[in-house]
């Protein structure tokens, strides 16, 4: 059982490697160029899962805010943490290559149409999420205001989700995809919710490991690896 | 740029901050494992013993 649990992680993370190498190789190979808008169409097999992760783990941070309001347990805690971290780098990369798409079909880096704002927002909210959290001493405190923070945050994950249906934008709410398009949207979509879940879940981990370090007396082992809490900078 | 580099500089762009995290993560998680276990001593290497 142990043998299995030790190979579960390097198997995983091969698999997901693997997936990402056919993704980008159907990608390049198999999926057919767009007529309209020629290569840079090929962006949105890595956009779109990447965007639809990003929800995922926005409503993951959701539900362990509610979760540590619930039990007040610290697992449920790190778990938000955890979500929220992942959940601002794949916003950064949905933000980066719309960026990149916008600059070669539109002719412009940025527009503020109602999606691109709302996904904005989203990423400021959660960058603000973990910027706050190290500035709070006491863990329990920072936990509690963690925890109502992550579940107003979500709030604007429908508004990024509705915005392109409700409001006039410019950004593209559907495109028809040829069987070949398809069978490359798929591939990258299990590839990246494979990556994003395991980033969650190794972050998770090292989060428990830091809390463990902490509790074992191990001092050199700052509660939060990268940040130092607000006031306490040389 | 032609639509291609674009496309192409948005992959690596985008994976390599992917995958840098899942890198940096290992690292720590790596560090702080053997942190712990030097924090944590076993019964075999107590000093008590």
């Amino acid at each position: 059982m142990g043998t299995a649990r030790r190979a579960f992680g390097p198997v995983y993370w091969t698999i997901t490697i693997a997936l990402l190498a056919t993704g980008l190789w159907m990608s390049a190979f198999y999926a057919t160029t767009e007529s309209t808008m020629g290569p840079i169409q090929k962006i949105f097999y890595f956009h779109l899962p990447v965007a639809i992760n990003t929800f995922i783990a926005c409503f993951v941070v959701f539900v362990a805010s509610a979760g540590y309001m619930m039990q007040r347990t610290a697992m449920w805690d790190d778990l938000a943490e955890a979500a929220a971290r992942v959940a601002v780098l794949l916003c950064s990369v949905v933000l980066l290559t719309g960026m990149i798409w916008g600059r070669n079909a539109w002719g412009h880096w940025w527009t503020w149409s109602p999606r691109l704002t709302f996904s904005l927002v989203l990423w400021l909210l959660y960058v603000v999420y973990l910027m706050v959290r190290p500035s709070i001493e006491s863990s329990q405190r920072r936990a509690l205001v963690s925890a109502v923070y992550g579940i107003v945050a979500f709030l604007d994950v429908p508004l990024v989700y509705l915005s392109v249906k409700l409001l006039p934008d410019i950004h593209p709410s559907s495109i028809r995809l040829a069987p070949p398009m398809q069978h490359t949207l798929i591939v990258w979509f299990v590839a990246i919710t494979m990556l994003s879940a395991g980033l969650i879940v190794a972050r998770f981990r090292l989060g428990r490991l830091t809390r463990a370090g902490a509790r074992a007396g191990a001092q050199d082992a700052p509660a939060h690896p990268r940040l130092v809490p607000l006031g306490k900078h040389a | 740029m032609t639509g291609t580099q674009y496309l192409i500089l948005a992959h690596v762009a985008g994976l390599a901050l992917l995958l840098g995290y899942a890198i940096v993560i290992w690292r720590h998680s790596r560090a702080l494992s053997r942190r712990v276990q030097v924090a944590r001593p076993t019964p075999a290497e107590s000093p008590d013993r």
